[in-house]
C-alpha cells in the first residue's frame, strides 16, 4: 500500500495556499452538512419524530365510542402517552376496553390511570375494566408506555359496545 | 449486535459532526469548545448503551469504536481524498502583512488566535510573520520571515 504520496514540494505549497480548490469544495460540503443538521433539529423540536409541540394526533372510530390522543412517531425506548376518551354507557358504572396484546408488550406498557378493576383475556386481547362513578358519561384513561418495537405496530382498541378503533404508530431509533 | 451497530453509528456521525462544525473545536481549548466535546461524549455513551449497563455492552462498544478507529486511518492512508474529507487541508490566513478575512471568517479565526501563535513562536511583532497557517488539527502555524 503506498503511504507517500505525489505533494509539491512544502513552499510551493505555502505559496499556494495548500489545496484552496478541496477546501472550497468542502466549504459547500460543510454548508450543506450544516443546513441537514438544523432542518433535523427543527423537525426534532416541532415534534415530527416524537414528544414536541405537533407530535400528538386525535383519532376517533366510527362510532365516537372512542377517542385517543396519540403520538404517530414515536421513539425507541422513550415514554409515550396514549390518552383514551371513552364513551361510559347509560346508566353504567364501569367501563370496559379491551386493547390488543402489543398495546401492553410492543407499546412497553408501565402504566395504567386509572388503575383497571380487572383484567382479562379475550380472545388474545386484554379486557380491562374501570369503575366509573355514576353519572359520568366519559371516562379518560392514560396508558403510559416506552416502545419496544422498531418500524411499525398497528394496535387496536375498543369498547364492550362498540366499533373497534385501529391505529398505527411508527417507532424512530 | 445493536451496540456495535449503533457504537459504530456513533463514531461517523460524531467524527462528521465534528469536521462540519469546524476545526477549532478539536483543538482550542476555550470553555466554549470543551463544552461541545464534553456534550458530545456524554450524549453518544447514553445513545449507545442505553439501558445496558452490562461489561459486556461496554466492551462491544469500546472495541468497536476501536477498530473504527483503525479502519479509518487504514482508509486514510490508502485514499488521500478520504484522509482530506476526515482531516481537511492546511488553510492560509495571512501572508505578508494581509489577513485573508474569507478563510478567517470560514474557520472562525479571531487575530488573537494568530497572534497568539506568534508569541508563542517568540515573535513580538506580525510584522516579523511571514505566513499563518492554520493547520489540519485547527493549531495555528506561523512562519517567520527570513
Amino acid at each position: 500500500m503506498e503511504v507517500i504520496h505525489d505533494d509539491p514540494p512544502m513552499p510551493q505549497e505555502i505559496a499556494a495556499g495548500f489545496y484552496p480548490d478541496f477546501e472550497e469544495r468542502w466549504r459547500w460540503a460543510e454548508i450543506a452538512g450544516r443546513l441537514v443538521m438544523l432542518a433535523f433539529v427543527l423537525v426534532c423540536a416541532l415534534g415530527f419524530l416524537g414528544h414536541g409541540p405537533f407530535s400528538e394526533r386525535t383519532l376517533a372510530n366510527a362510532d365516537h365510542s372512542i377517542s385517543i390522543r396519540y403520538e404517530p412517531i414515536v421513539r425507541f425506548g422513550a415514554p409515550t402517552i396514549i390518552r383514551f376518551d371513552t364513551r361510559v354507557p347509560p346508566d353504567g358504572d364501569r367501563v370496559a376496553v379491551t386493547i390488543a396484546k402489543d398495546l401492553v408488550d410492543q407499546f412497553g406498557l408501565e402504566s395504567i390511570t386509572p388503575r383497571p378493576a380487572t383484567w382479562e383475556i379475550a380472545g388474545g386481547n386484554i379486557r380491562l375494566v374501570f369503575p366509573v362513578q355514576a353519572g359520568e358519561s366519559h371516562a379518560l384513561i392514560r396508558f403510559t408506555g416506552s416502545p419496544a418495537f422498531r418500524a411499525g405496530i398497528t394496535l387496536t382498541a375498543r369498547l364492550d359496545a362498540g366499533e373497534t378503533l385501529t391505529w398505527s404508530q411508527y417507532a424512530v431509533p | 449486535m445493536n451496540t456495535v451497530l449503533k457504537a459504530a453509528a456513533a463514531y461517523l456521525i460524531v467524527l462528521f459532526v465534528i469536521r462540519l462544525i469546524g476545526r477549532r473545536t478539536a483543538s482550542q481549548q476555550a470553555p466554549i469548545d470543551m463544552v461541545v466535546l464534553f456534550l458530545f461524549g456524554g450524549m453518544s455513551v447514553s445513545a449507545i448503551l442505553g439501558d445496558d449497563h452490562s461489561f459486556t455492552g461496554a466492551m462491544s462498544a469500546l472495541f468497536t469504536v476501536g477498530l473504527m478507529h483503525v479502519s479509518v486511518s487504514w482508509l486514510k492512508l490508502r485514499f488521500v481524498w478520504f484522509e482530506r474529507i476526515v482531516d481537511g487541508t492546511p488553510i492560509v490566513v495571512y501572508r505578508d502583512g494581509d489577513w485573508d478575512e474569507t478563510n478567517m471568517r470560514r474557520l472562525r479565526m479571531q487575530q488573537a488566535d494568530v497572534r497568539t501563535a506568534a508569541r508563542q513562536q517568540g515573535l513580538d511583532d506580525l510584522g516579523k510573520v511571514a505566513v499563518a497557517i492554520v493547520e489540519r488539527d485547527g493549531k495555528v502555524s506561523v512562519i517567520e520571515k527570513a
